[in-house]
């Protein structure tokens, strides 16, 4: 098995496709780093009305509300958008392309035609885009705060402010630096689990169809689709809200709030993420086993 | 142990009403390159894809080494090699990475196996090289060196010298030739090049509508009612001899009508000689006696029940 995913990670590290990853990411980070700056001074003013409500010892932690808006509260905000919107189309691409592009290809038809194990193939498969997912967010989120520090500095006192879950209040709280940078990362790491969930449906039509934009396309109508109806109609949907793909990130704001983790929404969240796995992994095995190439 | 490195037994094939194989069986013994020949939609790339367990067959039995491919179809394929379709690999991997990933060949003794065959197919100095940069020739020595990996005993090769150039197709057919007397392969070749076929094999099975038209050694099936081009003086008395002497030995005979003077016998068996001695006897002149060439193609032609100008001419 180990064999298998390392092969898997070789065939992924070889395709151009991570420098799309990476000029688009840089891309967004230019585009934030102006927006924080632009901001920067809003960003402050709401801030500092908070504190204006806070107690007297609170107002003694936190004398310059400015300081709040310093390069890791640019890293937790940008990574809001990152994970929201651009890591979910890079996951996408991977997860979609992992076994549609092999059946373009004809390499599909090459490597079963030696009696290897069709069930190990797709299980490596899923691992090495879900392992890759996790090297990028980490890597992007190394990056951010890097971006965020230079540019913006560190203060040691944190703001957790967040914009949450889609539909629902934000949430506010002061935190040590480190325990911010903790919550960052743990957050970082929840999110590629989430990732690798969502992207699990594309994954799973990736075995159905021989196209991997179909394959991605197809993951990122069904994500989009879940995201706007949990925006746009969270009252009306409530009843299978808990099983939208969407709820998986639900868990993700909630992780920055170190202190007060809600880790019954997090049980949640990964039980919704194991029916997405459980099911968009077996239906590949059982495809790859049944199917005639 | 069967002598046999694989067997096909009456296997049937549907894809909706259309029968792709109807009954095939065929026979690979050890050590052979054997050959598969048949018109486009005979079946080939169907059995290809159940003995490689691609597909399977709605009744019958494959069996490789005499291991049923159906229900054991990993054990069944350990030691076997196919290149089902035409080459596929990773473009932007190097050929050894294709190789090492294809094959999930690891260790230092597949190290070695793997410059050692890739020294033979000539691609060893291209294993760094990404496969993107690679001809289809290279493409096709990369592929029989992978399907030889890591320790192949059985080679499915299906059209290898499909799309290549006169050189490239010379360079494979001599490869695939040396694969059996030099690594003791058996190999199982597909082609509609009928030409190729009969210069690489030396067993061959045709396949016509799902059938197994005839198969066995080449010489054997070749000298299935063997042809003879024969210039004799008088013609139409040598004619008139030879259908006296020979009687039902001769299937038919005739003066070719684009090359005058000439007789085209086509006998029961290989009876050349018989032939030139019984007109020389009489007092004829014969100034050329020779087996009429392209002999695989008529038969396959014949047995496939396609038309051709000889044909055509014969049955006139």
């Amino acid at each position: 098995m180990i064999l298998s995913i390392y092969h898997e990670i070789v065939k992924m590290a070889s395709q151009k496709k991570h420098y799309i990853m990476l000029i688009g990411f840089a891309f967004l980070m230019v585009l934030m780093v102006f927006v924080y700056w632009k901001f920067q001074n809003r960003f402050s003013d709401m801030t500092g009305g908070m504190v204006n409500g806070m107690s007297p010892l609170m107002k003694m932690m936190v004398p310059d509300p400015m300081k709040l808006c310093d390069g890791l509260m640019f890293a937790r905000f940008s990574c809001q958008i990152l994970f929201w919107v651009v890591m979910p189309i890079f996951a996408f691409m991977f997860a979609g392309e992992s076994i549609a592009c092999e059946q373009q290809d004809g390499t599909l038809r090459a490597y079963l035609s030696r009696g290897f194990s069709r069930t190990q193939f797709v299980i490596a498969k899923f691992i090495a885009v879900f392992l890759v997912i996790l090297f990028y967010s980490m890597l992007f989120a190394a990056l951010t705060m890097l971006i965020g520090i230079v540019f913006f500095g560190v203060s040691k006192m944190q703001i957790t402010l967040f914009m949450g879950i889609p539909g629902e209040f934000p949430t506010a709280g002061l935190v040590s630096a480190k325990k911010a940078i903790a919550s960052y990362y743990l957050a970082t790491v929840y999110s590629a689990f989430a990732m690798s969930a969502i992207s699990s449906v594309s994954f799973m039509i990736s075995v159905f169809v021989k196209r991997m934009t179909v394959a991605a396309t197809g993951g990122l109508v069904f994500f989009f689709v879940s995201l706007i109806m949990q925006l746009a109609f969270s009252d009306l949907i409530e009843d299978i809200r808990p099983f939208l793909i969407t709820r998986v990130m639900d868990g993700y704001s909630q992780m920055f709030t170190i202190d007060a983790v809600n880790w019954d929404s997090i049980i949640k969240s990964f039980s919704v993420m194991c029916i997405y796995w459980s099911v968009c992994v077996a239906t590949p095995v059982v495809m790859l086993n049944v199917k005639e190439y | 142990m069967s002598d046999y490195v694989l067997t096909v037994e009456n296997v049937v094939k549907s894809f909706g009403k259309f029968r792709a194989l109807d009954g095939a069986s065929l026979s690979i013994p050890k050590g052979t390159i054997f050959g598969i020949i048949g018109p486009n939609g005979a079946g080939k790339s169907t059995l290809l894809r159940i003995v490689t367990s691609l597909a399977h067959p709605d009744s019958g039995h494959v069996t490789v080494n005499g291991i049923d491919v159906e229900a054991y179809p990993k054990k069944a394929l350990k030691g076997i090699g196919a290149i089902v379709d035409s080459p596929a690999f990773y473009p932007d991997l190097t050929a050894g990475q294709n190789l090492d990933i294809l094959s999930r060949g690891t260790g230092k003794r597949y190290k070695a196996r793997r410059e050692e065959l890739s020294e033979y197919t000539g691609i060893a100095g291209w294993l760094n090289h990404r496969v993107r940069e690679f001809s289809l020739g290279m493409k096709q020595r990369l592929a029989i060196t992978l399907a030889l990996l890591p320790d192949s005993h059985f080679v499915i090769l299906d059209e290898p010298t499909n799309g290549l150039d006169p050189s490239g197709i010379v360079d494979i057919r001599n490869l695939i030739r040396n694969l059996g007397t030099d690594l003791g392969t058996t190999v199982l070749v597909t082609s509609h090049m009928l030409g190729e076929i009969e210069k690489i094999c030396s067993n061959i099975a045709i396949l016509n509508h799902g059938k197994i038209a005839a198969q066995g050694p080449m010489e054997e099936i070749l000298r299935r009612s063997p042809v003879t081009l024969i210039r004799a003086s008088e013609p139409d008395r040598a004619e008139a001899l030879l259908k006296e002497t020979f009687g039902t030995r001769i299937f038919s005979i005739r003066q070719m009508d684009d090359t005058p003077g000439v007789l085209r016998v086509e006998t029961e068996f290989e009876c050349a000689a018989e032939l030139n001695e019984t007109l020389v006897k009489k007092g004829f002149a014969v100034s050329m006696l020779e087996n009429e060439p392209d002999r695989l193609e008529r038969l396959f032609l014949e047995l496939t029940g396609k038309e051709s100008g000889v044909r055509n001419e014969v049955k006139s």
